[in-house]
């Protein structure tokens, strides 16, 4: 992969983790300051004030506490605001900042090929993916939330926060928090194919930003992976280099999966004849 | 579903969540909070057996009127090591108290990790306490729930 692109995504995870993770959590705090100063927020900034599951279930199951969390911590908006960026952007939340999504992928590339699952021709990601939000989504009602027990955001941020010296993090691990995490970092991170399982499979905030994509995509002035077919040498690079499995060979051609799509780019800068490109305009030329 | 329903099975087991209302109302929140202790999910009883959690999302004024508020974990066994955690600015940990004070409405949140000896694992009830909120200007009790680790295997 192209050293400077890869360099970039590495510089954007590093300011994820700056914005949403402590000791940093710089947009977090940044916005308890100003809440603070009005009475509102009285603890500490960490990845958990702007949760990205939790404000999901509410949306459906219980907008009234939605509205009376979001009064009480306007953060709780940031996944329907990263959903609306993504119908104009695409998911650049996921392919750039996202530090849960991008540590497993970028550890992946240091795992030899061998020891990795590849799922990449044999399966569809979307349909499982969406079935996993809507189970998300009703999950309350059927049989335990699971917005906060399978946590991968929360993983990330005790194994942070422990790195930077605050050790009590990691103090309590539950059955659940044990399976999230080998499931995330190791299962569906570090040995898939791509880095990517969990975010494929089981993150509903980016579930729900491909949702938003997928219909945004549709239509021309919106930012999205664009494919030009008549560049297209059907060498298959891009379909190797994508860590979402987004994209897939269609008889002389390839298609982009805009519900996993990320909008990384890594597929842009693959391909030798610049026949992908992040831009507004049609999905095909 | 399934990731759901396991995450139930687990509720009483593993880490329980209770809420709390102070003052405490007459024929109110007498409830006893109880952990089971015998029952964790088999991941947890492999790699780490001995801490168990108890926490509130809600220890929550229903007063008319503000309190600094102290909390206290009574009757702790020796041997059981306690690591309070709360994600409030405010909380000083030497003195185990909110330092602003709490307005009417208004709630907080804090766990309670139990770090429990081996030797103690297999008794029938492991711990039998609660917690108590205090007024720390008066001293005053404002609340008290009952909290216990057992063995449900043993005690019943």
């Amino acid at each position: 992969m192209n050293n400077r692109h890869l360099m970039y995504r590495v510089l954007a995870l590093l300011l994820g983790i700056l914005l949403f993770y402590a000791p940093f959590a710089l947009l977090v705090k940044a916005t308890a300051q100003l809440l603070e100063s009005q009475g509102l927020i009285h603890v500490v900034g960490d990845v958990h004030r702007a949760c990205l599951r939790m404000p999901i279930t509410w949306a459906v199951l219980d907008p009234e506490k939605l509205v009376a969390r979001v009064l009480m911590n306007p953060l709780y908006l940031t996944v329907f605001i990263l959903a609306v960026l993504s119908f104009f952007l695409a998911p650049l939340f996921c392919g750039w900042l996202c530090p849960a999504g991008n540590i497993p992928e970028h550890l992946n590339r240091f795992v030899p090929r061998g020891l990795k699952l590849n799922l990449r021709e044999k399966l569809d990601p979307a349909p499982i993916r969406y079935g996993f939000l809507a189970g998300f989504i009703l999950s309350p009602k059927l049989g335990g939330s699971i917005a906060c027990s399978f946590c991968n955001y929360s993983q990330l941020q005790n194994v942070l926060s422990a790195i930077f010296g605050d050790f009590h993090a990691l103090a309590y691990w539950s059955s659940t928090a044990i399976i999230t995490f080998a499931l995330w970092f190791f299962v569906l991170g570090v040995f898939i194919d791509g880095g990517r399982g969990w975010c494929n499979f089981a993150c509903p905030a980016g579930a729900l930003q491909n949702l938003f994509h997928r219909v945004g995509a549709k239509l021309p002035f919106t930012f999205k992976i664009r494919f030009f077919k008549a560049r297209c040498n059907d060498c298959g690079r891009c379909v190797d280099a994508c860590p979402t499995w987004a994209i897939r060979r269609a008889s002389n051609s390839i298609s982009v999966n805009r519900f996993v799509c990320n909008a990384c780019k890594d597929c842009v800068v693959a391909c030798p004849r610049g026949a992908l490109s992040y831009s507004r305009g049609g999905e095909v030329e | 579903m399934a990731a759901g329903y396991y995450r139930g099975s687990l509720r009483k087991a593993e880490s329980v969540h209770f809420g709390l209302n102070f003052p405490a109302q007459e024929g109110k929140g007498k409830k006893v909070v109880v952990l089971y202790y015998d029952e964790q999910g088999i991941l947890k009883k492999l790699l780490q057996p001995g801490v168990v959690k108890i926490g509130s999302h809600r220890i929550k004024n229903v007063g008319s009127r503000s309190y600094v508020v102290r909390l206290e974990l009574v009757n702790v066994p020796e041997g059981v090591e306690v690591t309070w955690e709360t994600n409030q600015l405010a909380w000083d940990d030497a003195t185990k108290t909110l330092r602003r004070p709490l307005r009417p409405g208004e709630r907080f949140g804090m766990g309670w990790i139990f770090h429990i000896p081996e030797e103690l694992r297999g008794k029938p009830v492991i711990y039998d306490g609660g917690v108590r909120v205090i007024d720390a200007e008066t001293g005053e009790q404002l609340a008290f729930l009952p909290i216990k680790i057992v063995n449900r295997g043993e005690a019943g």
